[in-house]
């Protein structure tokens, strides 16, 4: 009973996110805003597009071409980053209680 | 008589995480599973969020319950990390349902046309990819130990536990 009442609060989080999201999406404001994202974004789409076109690839369609390594790779940067920072703040936290 | 060993936690939670983070992955690279397998295995991965929460429960309750009032700062920025994270996951899910090819159908449903769940999902899954990486990090040395005592060295920390357990029967 207690694992279930806790699934049921977990979803009905989700349903929350998710209605707001669905109302914001029914708006004016998201044509806009995909509007503007996808104007600001149009030129390099298409240069990527024609670049995989005339390398005899085919253009993306389904998500990015090595995308597994390509998230490995910025997963091990961005850990390393935030672990490097904590390490830092933690010697700083250390010298600050020495001194 | 049959007797059945029960399995550590820790170790069970650690497998699990590796689990979801292998599984993320491979969902993250639709080019390489291909749409009827992403979409599959992107609705598995909501399940297996259910089940990590379920299994971190008493954290996430001890924090809510804490978080204007005593806690740690660390405490603090995982649950933010954290929440962001269920946010991304939620969004990731409901535009991929949206612009599903073959879940939605299958169950006799269609979803929306607008360029806006396209979009949705592309931002989404680049924030999880963050801050999978950041919620990772921030719990480094929980992975490092874990992987240290359970997997590792499960032997010796046993027996090191056996020899401490002995050796404070003996001491006064």
């Amino acid at each position: 009973m207690k694992t279930l009442s806790r699934i049921a609060l977990i979803l009905l989080a989700a349903v929350l996110i998710a209605g707001a999201t669905y109302a914001l999406a029914q708006s004016g404001w998201a044509d806009s805003f995909t509007n503007s994202v996808i104007g600001a974004n149009q030129a390099q789409m298409t240069a990527t597009h024609d670049a995989l076109q005339a390398a005899g690839a085919q253009p993306e369609s389904h998500g990015e071409y090595f995308a597994m390594a390509g998230n490995l790779l910025k997963i091990a940067l961005v850990a390393a980053g935030v672990i490097l920072l904590s390490v830092v703040l933690e010697k700083r936290a250390k010298l600050r209680l020495a001194v | 008589m049959a007797t059945t060993r029960k399995a550590n936690p820790t170790r069970v939670n650690l497998w699990l995480d590796v689990l979801m983070l292998v599984v993320f992955l491979i969902v993250f690279d639709p080019r390489l599973t291909g749409g009827t397998i992403h979409e599959w295995l992107g609705l598995a991965i909501g399940a297996t969020v259910i089940v990590h929460l379920l299994r971190h429960w008493n954290w996430i309750a001890q924090v809510t319950r804490r978080f204007l009032g005593r806690t740690t700062a660390a405490a603090r920025l995982n649950y933010l990390v954290d929440a962001l994270f269920f946010v991304a996951l939620t969004l990731i899910i409901l535009s991929g349902l949206m612009i599903s090819e073959v879940v939605l159908p299958f169950v006799g449903l269609s979803g929306a046309e607008s360029p806006f769940w396209h979009l949705l999902h592309n931002m989404a899954a680049n924030w999880a990819v963050a801050l999978v990486a950041i919620h990772t990090a921030l719990h480094w040395k929980w992975v490092v130990n874990t992987v240290r005592r359970t997997v590792l060295r499960p032997a010796s920390v046993a027996g090191r536990a056996v020899v401490g357990r002995a050796q404070k029967e003996v001491t006064p």
